[in-house]
């Protein structure tokens, strides 16, 4: 085996095609190093290693992704494989299926090494609210690697995967990313298949990439943006090669910075990062515009309406009687509450309960349908904007991660997603990339947004920066 | 100024939900809604009046046509309790479990 292991997937393939490297080879150090540190880190809720390792053997050399490990957040479907979602409720549930974005990455060479931790039901930012364990954040074990899709972000930040997929329903895969130092993208709404992705805000709730570099990303978003008639938003697109489309330059490009989002609190060193990456921007061809999105402060209140009560609908199937967890209650509707009470963790309950309130009656009009109108408001600035902009430049997060148990306000913890949620109102494409560090050595991750379908642009962009700032092409 | 939900409330978004509130439960679960409902009622002052949707936010869903799916055994699979191919329930239409 070569001295030097392979750090992307873009490296591991080249490596597999020029012999240097077998996916069998490089998936034995990648179970050694998941024996040394996941112990510490707690990416994984199951490990499948063994089977991933006669997957490798099997693998075609030539195939896309060559038997490449990449690791699957628990609330993403895998046939034979345990399902939980982070849940009590589903503890034991075992897929009957595979969601297609799985089938597709297995179809082109990919293997899984095990199945990742989660926030119950994706519900947080932090990967604590987990039923079973938090996950440490790998650059700095006493932090919270982000949430939800904290487990997947982990896993390629610390090299137990060479790519992982999460789900991404107001931050989800690029809060996280930021957090951890790699690389998180939530695509178009209707781009990639969420058919065997566990609902928890059906019309917010997208799969995505998380990678070591913006390449890689690419490289997996060709296998992933497949049309799928099994999920009903899924929508058939023309064929783009992601990876192909990936151009030196920002030439032509104009970046916009939000008025709006200019006067918030967010760490020094991260405002230091979005100046670099300005300036970064520039040199590349760039030039810098400034536009307004007037109501993009009240996307987090209209968030915190829309997702509980589209979870609070998601989440009525658990019922203890066609999957999962039953307790007995002396009837059935004592069944359903006891067997819910037992299963759910009080962040999900939390929703549960909001999204319930804000849709029954006497509160319907007041909170559901004024956040959906100002949801319209806020996607149209949005449309509006990508007028004057081809990408628009934020923080991902408003600080680098923060300390297990250091955030206990539910509120507070709401309060991160603030950059991270316009996008999934809108339904357009953001990644965020890494972006230095702070004083500390904890990751700073910045985010680029871009008008609907333009995904390929923005991932090209988002790798001008990224390259520019430090990290691998 | 006005509490936005309580006990009573609580109770009946509760059991609408199919949640069991514990009376160790209901003092905090209470602090939190109320503070988070307080917080995302600001919207109440944005000015919706004149939004006219230039397109709908999601896309647009594919006609629902049957298709094959999972079989029944698949389908069934993960059910706690099953007889013959059906699930098994309590009685809800009162008297004694068979």
């Amino acid at each position: 085996m070569s001295s030097r292991l392979p750090r992307t997937l873009e490296q591991y393939r080249n490596a597999i095609r020029a012999h240097e490297l077998s996916a069998q080879e490089f998936l034995d150090e990648t179970r050694r190093l998941i024996e040394r540190d996941d112990p510490q880190v707690r990416a994984f809720l199951h490990l499948r290693l063994d089977a991933a390792r006669s997957e490798a053997q099997a693998a075609d050399p030539t195939s896309p992704l060559a038997g490449a490990a990449i690791a699957v957040k628990d609330n993403i479907m895998m046939a034979g494989e345990r399902c939980t979602c982070g849940s009590r409720i589903l503890e034991h549930y075992v897929a009957p299926y595979s969601a297609t974005v799985v089938r597709s990455l297995l179809t082109a060479g990919a293997v899984v090494p095990g199945k990742t931790n989660l926030d119950e039901f994706a519900m947080g930012s932090s990967t604590e609210n987990s039923a079973f364990f938090p996950t440490h954040n790998p650059a700095d074990l006493t932090r919270v690697p982000g949430g939800s899709s904290g487990g997947s972000n982990a896993a390629v930040a610390a090299g137990f995967a060479l790519g992982a997929i999460g789900s991404d329903t107001g931050g989800s895969v690029r809060q996280p990313a930021a957090f951890c130092g790699v690389v998180g993208f939530k695509p178009t709404y209707g781009l990639v298949s969420r058919y065997g992705l566990v609902a928890f805000g059906s019309s917010l709730d997208c799969i995505g990439p998380i990678a070591r570099s913006v390449r890689d990303a690419a490289i997996m978003m060709n296998v992933m943006a497949v049309h799928d008639p099994k999920d009903a938003t899924s929508v058939k697109r023309p064929h783009v090669d992601f990876e192909a489309a990936l151009q030196p330059s920002l030439a032509g490009k104009r970046v916009g910075i939000i008025r709006e989002l200019q006067g918030l609190d967010v760490q020094p060193e991260i405002a230091a990062a979005m100046e670099m990456a300005r300036e970064a921007a520039e040199k590349s061809g760039a030039s810098i515009i400034e536009v307004s999105l007037p109501h993009v402060l009240s996307a987090l209140p209209a968030y915190y309406i829309i997702a509980p009560a589209e979870c609070s609908a998601n989440l009525g199937r658990f019922d203890g009687v066609r999957y999962g967890l039953h307790v007995n209650g002396r009837d059935m509707t004592e069944t359903y509450s006891r067997t819910r009470n037992a299963g759910f963790g009080t962040e999900v309950k939390r929703r549960i309960l909001i999204g319930a309130f804000v849709l029954s009656v006497g509160y319907y009009d007041a909170y559901y349908k004024k956040a959906t109108d100002v949801r319209q408001l806020i996607a149209d600035e949005l449309d509006a904007a990508m007028q004057s902009a081809d990408v628009l430049l934020t923080p991902t997060t408003p600080t680098t991660a923060f300390r297990i148990g250091a955030v206990t306000d539910p509120l507070e913890m709401y309060k991160a997603d603030v950059f991270t949620i316009p996008a999934n109102l809108a339904g357009i494409p953001a990644v965020s990339f890494p972006a230095g560090t702070d004083a500390a050595g904890l990751p700073i991750g910045l985010q680029l947004m871009g008008p609907r379908w333009s995904d390929a642009e923005l991932l090209s962009s988002a790798n001008v920066l990224f390259t520019a700032l430090g990290g691998e092409s | 100024m006005a509490m936005i939900i309580d006990k009573e409330t609580l109770q009946h978004v509760a059991s609408l939900a199919r949640l069991e509130i514990t009376p160790d439960e209901e003092g905090p679960l209470l602090g939190d809604l109320e503070r988070i409902l307080g917080y995302v009622a600001q919207l109440s002052s944005v000015d919706t009046s004149a939004t006219v949707s230039k397109r709908p936010v999601m896309t647009e869903l594919r006609p629902d046509e049957p298709r094959d799916g999972l079989t029944r055994e698949e389908g069934l699979g993960g059910a706690p309790v099953m007889r013959s191919g059906f699930v098994v329930v309590r009685n809800v239409m009162g008297g004694e479990d068979e």
